[in-house]
């Protein structure tokens, strides 16, 4: 049996070496935060700025469209976001058009510090809407004809803040936090295009590059960009949570991938050109 | 409790690494137990809040959605299972019919305006060039020779760099997705020694 060379070593490298170098490569920056620098890109900008101009009592809505899967990412954004909405006089509402959405923003609730903010006054959670695109469209319709108790329970009518939320021409600002590129879509379709409704998509990094053609077309007001993004907002609010701790370890977790990329084509190249220096 | 459950059983998801065992297909097996509950639970709480709760307040007209739903399960009998295409046309006909709501407008039109009215700077016209390469890829009514060869052919690298940035993006997801539970594993970690 001929023996390996190198490039037919670095090309069968057993996964779990990588597995342990990624796992090292992860833990360092959470035990010892590097600081990285995180630049803030012009998207983050404009939904902070505005945010910080939107009028007291104007009604913010917050669209947990995500999963348990994409919470890693959705989360960061969704605190980040709410953290800051519950710093001013605002409105805030939080639903959800898919199923995990309702307990996730729950927990995003109860996790972001809420001030002198009072449940059902200044917040709401509503809960699951089902029906996909058709609730949606029916949400921006007529909000109370939808929906007739919160996630609690409590009947709308029972709720002081619901006074202020009848259709999407109340909205202020409409958030969606998810991971799916068609939710997105979705509120192009239903909100934007018949209300005008300024729609800012949280969406996670994979997603991105889909949604930015409707932000460059002025359908979307802006994109918050997976965790980097809510880094960015953090920082932006002057309250850095985990946003700021993903960052570091997603910015060595990648350059890792770089390398490994780089390792993986020189192997391939290499056995190649070995290939063809055999056949001489 | 409940971030001890979501760490062990994350460590044994992720023991799948080392090799498939009967703790990772445990933990594997739980998640699709426990999703499939939840979505059952969902689905009869809708059912409860969307049309049985209306019903016994005494609007009646949601008997109609609540018989078309269940004209759904008539697909198991043989005589009967014609019904069952009923709720699937309103479904799919009404979904349709939203959908192409703000379609025209929002997909079609409102893109291409964008692409058109854009501010002349260096990255719109590599957008609109590269908008232009791409379609003369996907036409296949004309042959792919001589210039509409070279745009074909630009349009092909121009997919290429979108899947390159789609690639890097999910990269990017993923990485943050294991962050994130390890940030949960650390939070737990300092919690149970008191450190946080």
């Amino acid at each position: 049996m001929a023996k390996e060379d190198m490039w037919g070593k670095l090309g069968r490298i057993d996964p779990r070496i990588l597995y342990v170098l990624l796992v090292i490569i992860l833990i360092i920056p959470l035990i010892a935060p590097i600081g990285l620098p995180i630049p803030i890109t012009s998207e983050t900008r404009k939904i902070y700025d505005a945010v910080e101009k939107l009028p007291p009592g104007s009604v913010v809505v917050c669209a947990m469209d995500t999963s348990g899967a994409a919470w890693g990412e959705n989360g960061p954004q969704a605190k980040a976001i709410l953290r800051h909405l519950f710093q001013k006089p605002l409105k805030i509402v939080v639903v959800s058009f898919e199923a995990d959405g309702p307990m996730l923003g729950q927990r995003a609730l109860l996790e972001v510090p809420k001030g002198e903010k009072k449940y059902g006054v200044d917040y709401v959670n509503l809960g699951f809407v089902a029906g996909g695109e058709t609730g949606r469209a029916a949400f921006g319709r007529d909000v109370q004809k939808l929906i007739s108790k919160d996630f609690l329970g409590n009947p709308l009518e029972k709720l002081p803040i619901m006074e202020k939320v009848r259709n999407a021409e109340d909205f202020a600002l409409f958030f969606t936090f998810t991971s799916l590129i068609s939710a997105v879509e979705m509120y192009v379709r239903q909100l934007y295009a018949p209300y005008k409704t300024k729609v800012v998509a949280g969406i996670i990094g994979l997603g991105v590059p889909a949604v930015v053609p409707y932000y460059n077309a002025g359908q979307l007001f802006s994109i918050l960009s997976g965790s980097l993004g809510a880094g960015e907002y953090e920082l932006l609010s002057k309250m850095p949570g985990e946003g700021v701790r993903l960052s570091d370890a997603l910015s060595l977790s990648t350059l890792l991938v770089v390398v490994l990329i780089v390792v993986g084509n020189a192997a391939f190249f290499g056995d190649k050109l070995r290939g063809k220096e055999e056949k001489r | 409790m409940g971030p001890l459950v979501a760490v062990v059983l994350t460590l044994l998801i992720y023991s799948f690494l080392y090799k498939e065992n009967k703790l990772y297909r445990f933990a594997e097996y739980s998640f699709v137990g426990v999703s499939a509950g939840y979505w059952l639970m969902v689905a009869i709480d809708n059912l409860r809040s969307v049309a049985l709760g209306p019903i016994l307040r005494g609007n009646y007209s949601y008997v109609i959605p609540l018989v078309l739903g269940v004209a759904v399960f008539a697909r198991l009998s043989k005589g009967y299972s014609w019904l069952a295409r009923w709720p699937v046309a309103i479904v799919v006909g009404t979904g349709t019919a939203l959908a192409l709501r703000g379609f025209v407008d929002a997909m079609f039109i409102g893109q291409i305006r964008a692409t058109i009215a854009a501010p002349m700077d260096y990255n719109n016209i590599l957008i609109a060039v590269m908008t232009v390469c791409t379609l003369f890829f996907f036409m296949f009514t004309i042959e792919h020779k001589g210039p509409v060869g070279i745009l074909a052919k630009a349009g092909r690298y121009s997919l290429m760099f979108y899947f390159g940035v789609l690639f890097g993006n999910h990269i990017m997801t993923r990485m943050a997705l294991l962050t994130s539970r390890f940030i949960e594993i650390q939070n737990f970690i300092l919690k149970a020694l008191g450190l946080s």
